[in-house]
């Protein structure tokens, strides 16, 4: 998949973020990927009536976008199994790269979470990843969307490589990351807790 | 008769799958191209936008000016430089102004840990961001940060390291997903 291309004309992109200059920017990038039709809303509400009436093939959304977020619109339509674009992919963008927003976009059964601010490269870099790599949907009782649970199988392709990159090896790659002394010195440790 | 592409969505499509057979039609330009082609239409929309960045720039700095000034109502201007801050973080690094978008990261960090009782507020790390804004507004035009305030830029990021060390060593007094400043 190196160098991988993908096509996007032909398709409608909903853009749904809050910040005016924000939105400028993605679209752009949408535009100079070829992106057919790109549909910007600034609320939730806003979001909403697009998705009632016009097809749509992703959605970009913000968590703070007003009134009920970004994530718990993200929820409402992974969530309704009547709703159509249920499986729609859904990419989130923010500058709040918290543990606890990432896990929350994670839960709310998002695609992927993109960074901001952010480039050209690294949306051509997350569309890409999407379209040749789409995950199985899980339906449980108290989540919906691509299954969480992937491995890291090298870095992205086409990414640039940073010296921070190494500590992804792929899995497979290397040994097991525990020694068997390792795990008898945590055994002990936790056994010697438990009797505490 | 063309089919409508924008109507409304049929029952049965699978928007996960449509979307990958989609993207996966060949014809598309090559990636090298389609980066290219955005980074005109960033180009495009800087002169524009550049004129928001300074405008933010300015709005910010009166913002901290006020929260420096006005002990009564900090928490009112403080939002407000936050809500700035998160706007100027946001577009000032996608269109290459690393300056802005540095200080502009820099205090989302500091008022983030500040809203969540992780750090008591840095009276002389937001003075320092100030003048570095105050700078900045006068490079704002530039691509990248300028030569002469690449040590400025150095500084403020040693400054911020040492802050994140002595933001992680205090006790957390309150639930980190829950923010008061905004």
């Amino acid at each position: 998949v190196r160098g991988a291309t993908i096509n996007l004309a032909g398709m409608s992109f909903l853009v749904a973020d809050p910040s005016q200059p924000s939105s400028a920017v993605i679209q752009g990038i949408f535009r100079g990927f070829g992106v057919s039709r790109i549909i910007e809303a600034r609320t939730t509400k806003d979001a909403m009536e697009v998705m009632i009436d016009q097809k749509i093939d992703l959605l970009l959304c913000e968590p703070r976008l007003p009134r009920h977020g970004g994530l718990a619109f993200i929820r409402s339509i992974r969530r309704n199994p009547e709703n159509p674009f249920r499986t729609i992919p859904i990419l989130v963008i923010t500058g709040d790269t918290r543990t606890c927003v990432i896990k929350e976009a994670r839960d709310s059964g998002v695609n992927m979470v993109v960074a901001k601010p952010t480039s050209p490269t690294v949306l051509y870099e997350r569309l890409t990843w999407v379209a040749f790599h789409p995950r199985k949907y899980v339906d449980s009782s108290r989540y919906f969307g691509p299954d969480r649970r992937f491995k890291i199988e090298g870095l992205p392709d086409g990414s640039e490589h940073r010296a921070s990159d190494a500590a992804a090896t792929p899995v497979g790659d290397s040994g097991p990351v525990l020694s068997q002394s390792d795990i008898d010195n945590l055994l002990q440790a936790a056994g010697s807790g438990i009797a505490k | 008769m063309m089919k409508d592409v924008t109507a409304a969505p049929e029952e049965d499509v699978d928007f996960g799958e449509r979307f990958a057979r989609l993207a996966l039609r060949p014809g598309g330009p090559s990636r090298q191209v389609a980066i290219q082609r955005a980074q005109t239409e960033l180009a495009r929309l800087k002169p524009e936008l550049s004129r928001l960045i300074a405008t933010g720039c300015r709005d910010l700095e009166a913002a901290l000016l006020m929260a420096k000034r006005d002990d009564q109502d900090r928490a009112h201007h403080i939002k407000q430089a936050y809500a700035i801050s998160e706007s100027l973080r946001d577009v000032a690094g996608s269109l290459g102004f690393s300056f802005v978008g540095l200080i502009a990261s820099n205090l989302c960090t500091i008022f983030e840990a500040v809203s969540t009782g992780g750090l008591p507020y840095p009276r002389d790390i937001i003075g320092c961001h100030l003048q570095a804004l105050q700078l900045a507004q006068a490079n704002v035009r530039q691509d990248g940060i300028a030569a002469e305030l690449q040590e400025v830029a150095a500084g403020l990021t040693k400054t911020m390291r040492l802050l994140k060390s002595a933001a992680a060593s205090a006790p957390v007094v309150t639930d980190p997903s829950d923010d008061h400043v905004r």
